[in-house]
């Protein structure tokens, strides 16, 4: 050990007395520097307009344009540079002949040589923290935990990197050679992630193969026990080459003995790997404050639930505009996207399965045959094409109709299914409030919205206005209450049946054809018999719903709300969320607006045996009931002191009672357009907040079981302390006075010896 | 015969196809210089580069002190100084950096470090240098550090591979006093390829020809093979060949140029004695006669033959 130590040294010495350590060292302090000055400047004089931030710490120093992988991105140019001549400087100026014929082993030369390129790096990783204590004091509660994962993952990649320098550096005594070799294997190690895609068992060893992927996980706040044994594999394995390499230089065997030896320590490693990859084996660390990294705790809780392994089934129609996701170019990344869960879920199976069928959403809109498009699709995106099933072999394995023959993963458990989509927002795969609600759709059953139908009333699967779809039935929209863990049912009349008691609600959305006498005793008898439900109506036909909301002790008044505005038509009523609705777990910030065009008001009956909660509320000063019908388009209407009198209105109520052991649970609207398509992506309105007001409203019917919530605590790391002069000096000292002090130290050093 | 520190019994090696050396049995006495004789390309840096562990044997075996340098490499190694062809140094670092480094290699104890610096930086005459870098060294003087590093942790066998190779006159009688100097109290084998060095300063010989042995002994058997045995003269009057064939112990003439005759003989150089009275008795006005020692050349070949009758 101390013989290694003393080669460590003396590497270490030669290498600070020639300028290449010195040059290195001080481009890799001023790229450092500006490289963090220029991401905080950004972000201060982003603040000093008034912008606000989340996550200062993981937007600055984490994260694809972050500090962390700008340092990644350029470390592979510092290493070549500094091993090259480790090994072929000795073997050509035969310096190599005095550590040989010393009493010191081959392994005692090698380790002694890494130790010092080791010691090296360790200077990098001094200026790295140099650049976070620049954070520590710019940025308020800077993540410290974190930034030190993400330092500790790029020691480790440039170790690695030494690595393999050390190994290319003995097998020449060029020392351009080695330098510009060694440059070559880190592209062949990058570029090797994008090999053999298409081929399952090339693609698990291209990908394990490829390293700086592999930091990724530190830099975004993730310690794996995987990631670790691979950065001491790769070491180990170019340590071991290049000892081998000594000695083989040595000895005499044949060569075939050699290859055989070198063909076992790869082998051996690719078994170690190979065991090392199986999650199950795994642990982890997440470095974030808040361990954003983690599912959060409750879906922890839920995972623990699941007693056999949950297989998810991809079924991708090759003409759908996601199907290139199911593609095994793209299986990699896929199963990337499931690895917080496959992270507590070892035995998470997941397979693909590839079809052809008619769907609307498709990018081929040629004039083709499904049969044509479909052979175009499979040879464009690389599927197996005995893999593709046709229209009539996917039908005999699932009905994919309901999901209109796209892109859905059917996550199944104990012969239960739950289905999971892609969208069309920014990050496009289900994440964990969806993922989590169907597995927990799997294990307890889902809360089914039952959706009466049969006399014209707001429909969920058309894109009208007046409609109910987006809110509740877009397969491809995240929001989507579908995507949430909710199932939906039409609901239609059945003389000998009466009305299911099992739904998690009854949503009654106006109606524009009254309901028989039979058909209203069904409805009242859900009431009476415990069942929930969502009733919304629209002013003129109060006569429609008021006989049934009288069961419940409200009932709509006459008339119609107009409320003042500058800037909205008299008929759009701008209601707030009542303080009592926050009790009832109705998490809307109290300046929202819940748009309601022609809303009705509530009026509450003395004889009641429920208890009536306000939810919505007018404004008192703007809000005015107005008797009689009237076109706005055509009908000059307008506030009469005389005649209309100024007051707040109930517009939506909440209403629960005990009945046989349970909660009952109603919630009426002044305006069945609340929950409407246009409602839901209205965008004139600020902080208009319908689609989290309907979802509220439907959490409460389901006692906050869904949607899940995946949120986390907010983070703390949300400002820059220092202004732009401040940060002017600091970058002042990193970039300037730092490398210049150096400069300065290694140029006396340099010169001094010069001269001996 | 004294004892012996090394032996090296059947060594043969090759590196892809063809052997290096064949069959290279000797062994170093625990005293003394010896010369071990080849010329360029004959295997006597593979001998050396095997006996110090810096390569190893494809066949025979090389002891240390009866340790197996192959079998046991650190503990033999610890026994041996080696200089190679080129010296191994650390052209970046000061005479005193390197030496010290070279001696941790060798395993001198941390207390005992700086006793061998001094002891080795004294014998090699670089004391005053010591704060010198290596590469502002002249040649002379970075061969004495080679040396010095070689001798730093007093080793019973020191080998030095062409260790006067690249030095002017001066440097090279400096070095080989040095030598001289150092095999005082231990074993040093030297290699070279050049004859006079090997008569200057080794006890012992050991002649390498095309990877095999042909001739082993002390340094006075080896100056009885290498007697002169023709003698180059320069007359005026150019005799016949007859007339010079009639003098005793001539066998042989040789007319090299009008003037200059080669004459080959078969006794003493007291030969010339008889030349010069038969020039005087028929006037054949010598100007010059000079005895030509052997070339090296021809003393390999002159050996190797005799090698070939000894072992038909």
């Amino acid at each position: 050990m101390k013989k290694i130590l003393r080669i460590a040294r003396i590497e270490l010495s030669i290498l600070f007395y020639s300028p290449i350590a010195w040059l290195m060292l001080i481009i890799f302090i001023i790229q450092c520097g500006i490289g963090i000055s220029d991401l905080i400047e950004a972000k201060e004089a982003s603040q000093q307009m008034g912008n606000k931030f989340t996550g200062l710490t993981m937007d600055i120093y984490g994260g694809g344009r972050g500090f962390f992988n700008m340092v990644k991105n350029n470390l592979y140019l510092y290493i070549p540079l500094l091993t090259m001549g480790l090994m072929s400087r000795e073997l050509s100026s035969g310096s190599i002949k005095l550590l040989q014929s010393s009493p010191i082993t081959n392994r005692q030369i090698i380790l002694g040589k890494y130790l010092a390129i080791v010691g090296y790096c360790f200077l990098l990783v001094i200026v790295m923290i140099a650049a976070v204590g620049i954070g520590l004091i710019a940025i308020e509660n800077l993540d410290i935990t974190f930034t030190f994962g993400a330092i500790l993952g790029l020691f480790f990649l440039a170790c690695a990197y030494a690595a393999i320098g050390l190994f290319m550096s003995s097998l020449t005594t060029y020392q351009v050679v080695a330098a510009i070799s060694t440059l070559a294997v880190f592209a062949a190690l990058n570029f090797m992630s994008s090999v053999g895609q298409s081929i399952e068992f090339v693609r698990d060893i291209t990908y394990w193969l490829a390293m700086s992927s592999r930091v990724d996980n530190f830099i975004i706040g993730l310690i794996s026990s995987k990631d670790v044994i691979y950065f001491l594999l790769i070491i180990s394995t170019f340590l071991v080459l290049t000892i081998m390499r000594l000695n083989a230089a040595k000895s005499t065997a044949r060569p075939v003995i050699k290859n055989l030896k070198y063909t076992a320590v790869i082998v051996t490693v690719l078994i170690i790997g190979y065991l090392s990859s199986l999650t199950s084996f795994t642990g982890y660390y997440d470095t974030t404050r808040f361990k954003t990294r983690t599912l959060t705790p409750k879906t922890q809780a839920l995972l623990k639930q699941l007693k056999e392994p949950v297989k998810i089934t991809v079924y991708a129609n090759v003409l759908n505009s996601f199907a290139h996701l199911a593609s095994p170019r793209f299986r990699i990344f896929d199963l990337k996207q499931f690895d917080d869960y496959t992270r507590f879920l070892p035995n998470l199976e997941i397979t693909y399965q590839p079809y052809y069928n008619y769907t609307l959403d498709q990018r081929d809109n040629t004039d083709k045959t499904l049969e044509e498009r479909a052979k175009r699709a499979i040879t464009a995106y690389g599927f197996d094409f005995d893999n593709v099933l046709s229209p009539n072999e996917i039908n005999k394995i699932i009905d994919l109709t309901p999901e209109l023959n796209g892109f859905v993963r059917v996550l199944s458990y104990q012969g239960k299914t739950a289905n999971l989509h892609m969208f069309f927002d920014n990050i496009g795969y289900p994440k964990e409030s969806e993922i989590s609600a169907a597995v927990k759709n799997v294990l307890y059953g889902a809360p089914v919205i039952g959706i009466l139908t049969g006399n014209y009333e707001r429909g969920i699967d058309k894109r009208g206005d007046k409609e109910y779809k987006t809110l509740l039935n877009e397969l491809n929209v995240r929001s989507s209450l579908i995507n949430q863990g909710f199932n939906l049912k039409n609901i239609a009349f059945d003389s000998n049946k009466p009305l299911p008691l099992d739904l998690t609600v009854l949503v009654v959305a106006d109606p524009i054809e009254a309901y028989s006498a039979e058909q209203m005793q069904q409805l009242k008898s859900y009431i009476q018999q415990g069942g929930n439900i969502l009733i919304a109506g629209e002013p003129y036909k109060q006569a429609l719903l008021n006989p049934l909301l009288q069961e419940v002790g409200i009932e709509y008044t006459s008339g119609m709300l107009l409320e003042e505005s500058e800037d909205y038509n008299k008929d759009l009523i701008q209601a707030k969320i009542t303080p009592e609705a926050k009790a009832l777990g109705f998490n809307i910030k109290e300046k929202s607006v819940i748009t309601m065009p022609n809303s009705m008001a509530i009026k509450i009956l003395d004889s009641t045996n429920f208890t009536i909660t306000p939810l919505l509320t007018t404004n008192p000063s703007t809000v005015w009931n107005q008797e009689g019908r009237f076109n706005l388009k055509v009908d000059s209407v307008s506030f009469d002191p005389m005649r209309h009198q100024k007051k707040k209105a109930t517009v939506g109520v909440a209403l629960s009672r005990e009945l046989n052991g349970s909660t009952q649970k109603v919630i009426v609207l002044g305006d069945a357009d609340v929950l409407s398509n246009k409602e839901i992506s209205r965008s004139n309105v600020t902080q208009q907040e319908n689609y989290n007001f309907a979802v509220a409203s439907f959490k409460w019917f389901t006692d906050g079981a869904y949607p899940i919530d995946a949120t986390r605590t907010n983070p703390i790391d949300n400002k820059i302390t220092m202004n732009a002069a401040q940060l002017g000096t600091t970058k002042l000292i990193f970039i300037g006075l730092f490398p210049l002090s150096l400069a300065l130290i290694g140029a006396i050093i340099l010169i001094k010896r010069k001269r001996q | 015969m004294e004892e012996s520190i090394a032996k090296i019994q059947n060594l043969s090696h090759r590196y892809s196809k063809d052997w290096a050396i064949r069959n290279i049995n000797f062994e170093i006495k625990n005293r003394g210089i010896l010369g071990l004789l080849g010329s360029n390309g004959a295997g006597k840096s593979t001998t050396m580069n095997i006996l110090c562990g810096v390569i190893n044997q494809t066949e025979g075996i090389a002891l240390i002190d009866g340790i197996d340098i192959r079998e046991n490499p650190v503990e033999a190694k610890k026994l041996i100084g080696f200089l190679p062809q080129k010296a191994p140094l650390h052209f970046e670092l000061t005479v005193d950096e390197y030496l010290t480094h070279c001696a941790y290699m060798r395993s001198i104890p941390k207390e005992k470090v700086k006793e061998a610096l001094e002891i080795a930086k004294e014998k090699c005459g670089i004391t005053h240098f010591s704060k010198r870098v290596l590469k502002n060294l002249s040649g002379g003087y970075q061969q004495r550090v080679g040396l010095a590093q070689a001798i730093i942790h007093n080793p019973k066998l020191v080998v030095l591979d062409e260790p006067t190779n690249g030095l002017d006159p001066n440097q090279i009688i400096e070095v080989r006093r040095l030598i001289k100097n150092i095999a005082e109290d231990r074993a040093v084998i030297l290699s070279t390829h050049i004859l006079s060095e090997v008569q200057a300063t080794c006890h012992d010989i050991v002649m390498i020809e095309h990877g095999e042995m042909v001739f082993q002994d002390s340094i006075q058997a080896f100056n009885n093979y290498i007697k002169p045995n023709t003698v180059l003269i320069h007359v005026e009057k150019v005799p016949s060949k007859d007339e010079l064939l009639a003098i005793h112990g001539i066998v042989d003439a040789d007319f090299v140029t009008q003037n200059s005759i080669r004459l080959t003989f078969n006794t003493g150089p007291e030969i010339t004695k008889s030349i010069i009275q038969h020039s005087i008795e028929k006037g054949w006005d010598l100007t010059e006669i000079q005895l030509e020692k052997s070339s090296l050349d021809a003393i390999f070949a002159q050996l190797s033959k005799k090698k070939k009758y000894a072992n038909p």
